[in-house]
Formats: C-alpha cells, structure tokens, sequence
C-alpha cells in the first residue's frame, strides 16, 4: 500500500488539493494513493482532478521555483497518464486561448506522460563528468553540413551530467532531430538547456516540439498551424507508422500541388525510410523523423535518424547479399549500401530503399545524404549521373538519412521502377494477366 | 473446363489505397494464403492502388513465391494496369528467387 501514513488518513480530493499546495513535499506515493481512491469513490473524480491539477499547473507556472515546479510537474504528468483523468485534463484545456502563451505552453508541456529518463533514475554521484556546452553557433545543421554537427557533437565527452545546447540565429529541423537523438541516447532528457537562445528559434524548438517528442514515448505528430512541418516525432518498432507517412505527404499540398505520382513516390520514399530503421537499425531507443517545407525556396527536407547499429555494423553482423571482404571504410559501406539489392540480412530484407531514395532523388535533382560510422555520403545528380561526395568526422553510432527534395521537379519513382534490372536467368513465369 | 480465379481486390483486402510496409504485405499475404486454402486460384486485383512500395511488393508477392515456388503462377494471377509496379512485382520476384535458391544450397528454408 503506498505511503497511506503520509496521508494522514485523508482519502478526498480536499486531500488531493492539499497535498499539491505543498509542492516542495511532494510525495509520489501519497499522491497516488489519493488519485486512486478518489477515482474509486466519485464518479466525477477524473473530472475534479483534472480541474485541480489544471488550476495547480497555472499556478506553478506563476509563483513556484524552478525545483518545484519540476517536482509537480512530474505528478500532475503522472496522474496524466491515467486515462480518464487525461481526457478529463484535455477538455479543461479547451478554454484556454484567452491564456498567455507561456502557460499554455507549460499546461501542454505537463500532459505529456513521461517515462523516468535513466540519467534521472541513478543517482548523482553515481554520473561522473560535468556540464558540457555544444556550440553550433556557427553550424546551421543543413543536409551538407552534418559532417560539422556529427564532429561538434563528437567533442562532447559521452561522460557529461548536463549539456548547455548553444544556437546560432537558425538551425535546420535536421540538425536539431540530430541533436535530439544524441540527448535521448545518452540519457540526457531533463539535463539539457538551450543557453542564449535567439528568439526566433526558441519558438522554433516549441514549433518542431523539440522538449515534448524528447519526453514523449509515443507518435505525436506536430499540430503546427502553418501546416509547413512536423515535429520532432518518435519512430519505434511498436507503432505503426503509416500516419507518420502520410502526414509528410500532406504537408507538400500547403505549398505545392503534387501529382498523385509524386503523393505515391514520396510515401514510397518515406516508408523505405522508416522500414530501414525498423528492419536494420535494432536501436535501444526510438529514432526520430522530422520534415519541413521551405516555402521561399520551394524546397522540402526530411530526416530520418537513429542510434542502432549503424550501416557497418549491420553488414558485418548479417547476413550480407554481396561480399564485404574488401570493403575497409565506414563509406565503402555506405556506398554499397546505395546500390541495387545490396542487402545486410538476405531474409525478409531486399535492398531497394537506400538506392530508391538515392536515384529517385538525384532525378529531382535534390540532396541526399547517409551518414554512418564515421561517414556521410552526400549524394546529388551531375551532368545525368548521381556524384557522391564523402565527408569523414567523428563517429555517430546509429544512421542518418537526410534528402532535400526539390518542389519545382517532379519524384521519378516510376522511371527508376521501370529502368530496374532484372537478370534474365531470375524471370519467373509471368504472373500476370 | 477450368473455372476462372478468384478476384480479390487488394485495395480492399488492405483497407488502404497505399501499400507500403512489409506489415501490411505479411497480413494481405496471410489472407490470400487463406483464400487460397479454399480456392484453386485466386486474381490479385490492383485497380485503385496508388502507392506501391519495394518492401511491400518482396512481402506479399515474393512471400507467395516462396510458398508456392514453381506453382506460383498456377496459384496466383495478378492484374495490373502499371507497367512500373509490373516490373517492380517482377523485379521482387526474380530477387527473391535468387535469395531463396541461394538459401536452400546453405541447406536452409
């Protein structure tokens, strides 16, 4: 029975609104225990917590010290967690236009259940190391420049407590979903802050949900109201990812008119992408994808990245469908990992999606980059040919995959479908009618 | 006399008109497999498909090529207005054909 001392017998929301007025002596039992009897014995219990908790996590916002209003925080988005009273939460949330953006901001913040991060869980003298700053100043984090980010990155000593995240005046979605997947790998959610950060990109960060994907377990795509982007959101083995899919598709009507072949080709595109991380990466934690159109240049980028085994590892692990005997570099693995069938695991894999997002994407004349190891190919199209351009930096365990697709162009995936080779002596008889 | 195929609809059979991942190419291959069970044939109808993918294609119709072998094409017709999602289905195939012959030399599947 957890902490009915601490109580004192109280079993009533009364108790409820009490114990949350103290926010320094919080304690995670009692609160628990109150939540629990009182949704056993009121039927509108979901209802009044909600309303307790709502009227709690304003007020913390306002008056409370930092400390505190992590401690309450961390309850009132355990009690979230329950489901009637998270619905109960949502509809109290309606009315809250009127409220300054700050709170809301906040409010919103709280409703996102979150595991305890494993930093968070040891204690502090068991976590050697310091605080760190990672300067990207002077690194924007585009699609070319994830070679500078992957070395910034590398200065940091894996053995840091608290990292201080310094910003230029911009930083693409794709560095940031870079930056969030090394936090989350290295256990870092709730010991990061961005110092100094400009005002534009501070809204950035809250625009691409930069703080809750990092708290949050489940798929949340970004509810932006320009329409223009998603969010940092979660891809992990569970869940299903079709929506991810189709909600990028959709954001390309904001600023384009795509024919229904470029709609198919990118959600071809995208699913090869996700299925990769799925199929390959076997990462201890969940990847992440991030898309964004640029409007003034008609551009859309997407970013697919993880922090599994990477393209190397994978190849020397599997069950490769080419030899691998000569390949010495982290970008002799990436280069072959571009081509036709070239495969890692021969069963229930089939080598089509790294060289479909490459052809597809030099066609379009677009940008495309795959970073691994210690590694990233830069991939575009020149004089009718795909070029690569090999930049080497400091190691990344897992794998990026960066495109930037041009909205002038059209998504040749029909073409390269119908140029793709089939050796004569495989044909099968022919199904069709 | 031979009776004509069964026709199923794939846009139907999926439930969408974008077939994409190897999950969704697993569960389709398990109903046809189960169609299959009570049919001589069946007719794989691709009309209202509007997004095809790699993974998906290698799941389904090289999963079927796997169970059926040389069989397949007594087993399972296919109809397809695409030419690119032709050669991509036969593209899968050929692939998995060569995985498969290479598997069961090491003595496997």
């Amino acid at each position: 029975m957890p902490n009915r001392e601490a109580v004192g017998g109280l079993s009533n929301i009364g108790a409820l609104a009490d114990l949350l007025r103290q926010p320094y002596a919080l304690d995670p039992g009692a609160l628990e225990y109150l939540v629990e009897e009182s949704l056993n014995t009121a039927k509108d219990a979901p209802v009044q917590i909600a309303a307790l908790f709502f009227k709690q996590a304003l007020r913390a916002e306002r008056e409370l010290v930092p400390l505190e209003r992590e401690n309450l925080g961390r309850f009132i988005r355990r009690a979230a967690a329950i489901p009637t009273v998270r619905r109960a939460f949502e509809k109290s949330l309606r009315p809250m236009g009127r409220c300054p953006t700050r709170e809301r901001i906040w409010v919103r913040q709280l409703l996102v259940p979150i595991p305890v991060p494993a930093a968070e869980a040891e204690p502090a003298e068991q976590v050697s190391g310091g605080v760190e700053t990672l300067d990207l100043t002077k690194i924007a984090g585009a699609v070319t420049e994830l070679h500078l980010l992957i070395d910034a990155i590398g200065k940091i000593s894996p053995r840091l407590r608290f990292l201080n995240i310094r910003l230029g005046e911009f930083t693409y979605a794709s560095g940031l979903a870079v930056i969030a997947q090394w936090i989350l790998a290295h256990s870092l959610v709730g010991h990061y802050e961005f110092v100094d950060c400009p005002e534009p990109m501070a809204r950035y960060l809250d625009n691409i949900r930069f703080s809750a994907a990092l708290r949050n377990p489940s798929i949340v795509i970004s509810p932006d109201p320009m329409d223009w982007a998603i969010g940092l959101t979660r891809i992990n083995r569970d869940e299903p990812t079709e929506q991810v899919t189709e909600k990028i598709v959709d954001i390309l009507h904001t600023f384009a008119n795509p024919t229904p072949e470029d709609k198919g080709a990118l959600l071809v595109l995208i699913s090869e992408m996700i299925e990769n991380i799925h199929r390959h990466a076997d990462a201890p934690v969940d990847g992440f994808a991030v898309a964004q159109v640029y409007p003034r240049l008609l551009k859309m980028g997407i970013t697919l990245v993880d922090a599994g085994m990477g393209v190397r590892a994978s190849f020397e692990s599997g069950e490769p469908s080419i030899p691998i005997g000569h390949l010495r570099h982290d970008s002799d693995f990436l280069r072959e990992a571009v081509k036709l069938h070239s495969t890692s695991k021969k069963q229930r894999h089939s080598g089509y999606g790294l060289f479909l997002l490459s052809e597809v994407i030099a066609r379009n004349r677009g940008t495309f980059a795959l970073t691994s190891g210690s590694a990233t190919l830069v991939g575009y199209q020149k004089r009718k040919r795909i070029e690569f351009d090999v930049f080497t930096h400091s190691p990344w365990r897992g794998t990026i995959v960066s495109v930037i697709i041009d909205l002038h162009g059209p998504l040749p995936l029909s073409e390269v479908y119908r140029e793709m080779p089939i050796d004569p002596e495989l044909e099968a008889d022919d199904l069709f009618t | 006399m031979t009776s004509s195929p069964r026709a199923v609809k794939l846009v139907a059979l999926a439930g969408s008109t974008s077939l994409l991942t190897r999950t969704q190419g697993a569960a389709l291959r398990e109903q046809v497999l189960e169609l299959l069970e009570g049919e001589p044939s069946v007719e794989i109808d691709m009309s209202g498909v509007n997004a095809l993918s790699p993974s998906f294609a290698d799941e389904l119709f090289g999963g079927l090529q796997t169970s059926f072998g040389r069989a397949t094409a007594s087993r399972i017709r296919v109809s397809c207005a695409r030419v690119e999602w032709r050669r991509l289905i036969r593209s899968a195939l050929a692939h998995r054909r060569a995985i498969d012959g290479q598997l069961s030399k090491d003595g496997r599947g």
